[in-house]
């Protein structure tokens, strides 16, 4: 009993200094966001108090959702591309026919170690009106009438970023659902392979309830990931045409720093928090409800 | 448990070790620091903190680097801590150190916008109406450097004054068409936009992707054509509101160019350098940004370019006239208000220098026109003197929308006209509301 106790005090000891720098650096600008939400403040002048106005004010405001919307696509995007996408290179680079040559392995890998600006400015001389890679392509193949200004419509612009989005993580899942393959007991998949399990049988049938928790953390990680996503979007289209790609995370940005409205930019996060919140509990909960 | 216990013995000896081995590190540091100090100078030199965008190779401000530099020489008993921090973040990180109170001690305000006026009415800036002395009003005249006046304190000297309207254009493109001048009225310069886009020609290349640049280029002229240049400011009192007809009819002149396909189709997916070369490789017969463009286009264009230039033409019927401008004075360095006397003397002997007769000419010689007045060095750009003829009937230079209005408000702005310039986007009326909503708030 003796020596339990002292060893939760060592563990405790242990884990304070994470806590501490996860407090100060985490739990106390969260609370003071929340905090700073309820003034209405521009950051030089003193604040006034604002009370709730900030959230009548978010509640009602056309663009936040609209870019709530769009932050959904991308986790829409990102968990029914980069998921499945990565699964499926995982399972072909695990097969016989690229299992020793691991040039793939580095090539599908590449666009999760470049950094985020080097991503932008690639895809964006490929989404260029003029010059552009897409827009070359269509008109040599005739198909001048397709070509057109992908960052620039309205429409469009936030599938064309989907699209980067996915290109750029799904080397990430590949490599994480590879090592999750790599320690599938190889007796399994024999006596898989002795019953009659083969092809894709075998793959959904056994491989992949096995490396369920995996897919299912993965899951949470890439629904985390797309509602973060500022980056990518800020250097390609910074939220415009007209607010048409503009995610939580920008709108907060430009609202509370370009604008200089403090307090309406911290009413966003903490919104923007309670809202990926709720998005992890849903998904959660779906996924223990499949996992039975 | 001895075991235990012998481990945890072990461990605390060597973080014991190891602190006293990293002290010793920190000692012996600090130990040859002072030898140091005591063997240089009795006199230890007046540090200045300076947050700026200048920068030694950057075009645009490169002359004020040298200058700065030029004034380190002359004044070895003061040190410039300079941090550069890149244009387009500059703003944002202004905003957001003045926020929170950890302003250095000189700031550069590239301009006298609405974020600078907030940060020197909090009280975070230092007036210098007692250094004003140094500058006399013949060669400074106060009209000149009103935008660094807040409340009748001046808290800067501008370094420049740029016009954000100035119209490129390609004269062959233009002759080929058919124009052999460029067109004085509205009225002819949306015709000739027709008949250019007839031609499958790209009238105009914009690069507004950070949204500043038709505020500044485009509405800020039209609004001036239309109702000459108090309507900023009859709109911020409450007198007048974007709704009332006035704005409203800049607003619908711009959605009308838009429809015309007088821009580039990705004005608002690509910035002015990109757009620059639009123009430069003869995919656009004209190009409107700041005088400021002047310099990429003098030092990009190849040797046959033949370049024109051309103030925003005359609305028949307008408030406005030829002979006003739009226009802002820039790169101003404020001091910050909590400066102890030696670093105040220090910081006033930097602003001498750097707003002289020779720094000012200096400035000249990069291809800016200056709120002084002084002689222009003979070796000036030829390309800048042609620019500066062409404005030689300028009487007044009012600063365009983003300057005057306030921040939000111009936020708002940007994402309205790239609603309004792109196909199937916002309408005027929508846009107008938009505004008058945020300028209320």
């Amino acid at each position: 009993m003796q020596i339990f106790l002292r060893r939760k005090w060592i563990i405790a000891a242990g884990l304070l200094p994470a806590v501490l720098i996860y407090t100060m650096f985490s739990i106390y600008p969260i609370l003071s966001s929340v905090y700073y939400s309820l003034f209405k403040w521009d950051g030089f002048s003193p604040k006034q108090w604002h009370g709730l106005q900030n959230y009548v004010n978010l509640i009602g405001d056309g663009v936040f959702w609209q870019s709530i919307r769009n932050n959904l696509y991308f986790v829409l995007f990102s968990v029914l591309g980069e998921i499945p996408l990565g699964l499926y290179l995982a399972i072909m680079l695990n097969g016989k026919l690229f299992r020793r040559n691991g040039i793939f392995r580095t090539v599908f890998f590449m666009p999760v170690v470049i950094s985020t600006i080097v991503v932008s400015l690639i895809w964006n001389m490929f989404y260029n009106y003029q010059f552009g890679l897409v827009n070359t392509a269509l008109r040599a193949f005739g198909l001048e009438h397709w070509a057109q200004n992908w960052l620039g419509n309205p429409k469009l612009a936030i599938f064309v970023l989907c699209i980067v989005v996915v290109w750029q993580y799904t080397g990430l899942y590949m490599v994480i659902f590879l090592a999750a393959l790599q320690n599938v007991p190889s007796e399994v998949l024999e006596a898989a392979e002795l019953d009659g399990a083969v092809g894709l049988k075998r793959t959904w049938n056994i491989v992949v309830p096995i490396i369920a928790d995996t897919i299912f953390a993965s899951v949470v990680l890439c629904i985390s990931g797309a509602l973060r996503a500022f980056d990518l979007i800020y250097i390609m289209t910074n939220g415009g045409p007209s607010h048409s790609t503009e995610v939580g995370a920008t709108y907060m940005f430009t609202q509370t720093f370009n604008s200089t409205k403090y307090g309406y930019g911290s009413a966003i996060s903490t919104a923007i928090i309670i809202i990926s919140f709720g998005l992890i509990m849903i998904s959660q909960f779906i996924m223990r409800s499949l996992k039975r | 448990m001895k075991i235990k216990w012998a481990k945890t013995i072990g461990t605390g000896m060597l973080v014991a070790a190891m602190v006293a081995v990293l002290s010793a590190c920190g000692q012996s540091k600090s130990t040859d620091n002072a030898s140091g100090q005591s063997g240089q100078a009795e006199k230890e030199p007046t540090v200045l903190s300076f947050m700026t965008t200048w920068s030694e190779t950057d075009p645009f401000t490169g002359v004020y680097y040298k200058n700065a530099m030029a004034f380190q020489e002359a004044n070895p008993d003061i040190k410039l801590d300079i941090e550069t921090i890149p244009y387009n973040d500059y703003p944002v990180k202004l905003s957001t150190t003045a926020a929170a109170g950890k302003l250095p001690d000189l700031i550069l305000m590239i301009d006298g916008s609405a974020t600078f006026q907030q940060i020197a009415r909090s009280g975070a800036l230092m007036p210098i109406d007692d250094m004003m002395g140094h500058w006399k009003e013949d060669f400074l005249p106060s009209s000149k450097i009103q935008e660094y006046n807040v409340d009748g304190k001046q808290y800067g000297i501008p370094g420049e004054i740029s016009y954000t309207t100035v119209i490129y254009y390609n004269k062959k493109i233009l002759r080929d068409a058919g124009y052999t001048e460029f067109p004085k009225t509205y009225e002819a310069f949306k015709a000739m936009v027709k008949d250019l886009k007839s031609k499958k020609i790209t009238p105009i290349s914009y690069g507004n992707k950070v949204g500043t640049v038709v505020q500044a280029s485009l509405l800020s002229p039209v609004n001036e054509r239309i109702s000459g240049s108090g309507l900023y400011e009859e709109i911020k009192s409450g007198k007048q509101k974007f709704t009332d007809p006035e704005f409203m009819s800049a607003l619908k002149e711009v959605k009308e160019l838009s429809d015309l396909g007088a821009f580039n189709v990705d004005l608002n997916s690509i910035d002015n350098v990109q757009a620059t070369n639009l123009f430069l490789s003869g995919n656009s017969a004209m190009y409107v940004d700041g005088s400021w463009g002047a310099k990429q286009i003098s030092k990009d264009k190849s040797p046959d370019f033949e370049l024109g230039f051309a103030m925003f033409p005359e609305f028949e019927g307008g408030k406005g006239s030829l002979s006003t401008t739009i226009g802002s004075t820039n790169q101003g360095v404020s001091l910050s208000a909590k400066l102890d006397d030696a670093k105040k003397a220090a910081a006033e002997k930097f602003l001498q220098f750097m707003y002289s007769k020779e720094s000012y000419q200096n400035i000249m010689r990069d291809g800016n026109m200056v709120p002084a007045n002084v002689e222009a060095p003979a070796d000036v750009n030829p390309l800048f003197k042609e620019m500066i003829n062409e404005f030689a009937g300028v009487k007044e230079v009012i600063p365009p929308f983003n300057i005057v209005m306030p921040a939000n408000v111009t936020t708002v702005a940007k994402n309205g006209l790239q609603g309004l310039t792109t196909p199937g986007g916002s309408a005027p009326e929508a846009v107008a509301e938009e505004l008058q909503k945020e300028l209320g708030q």
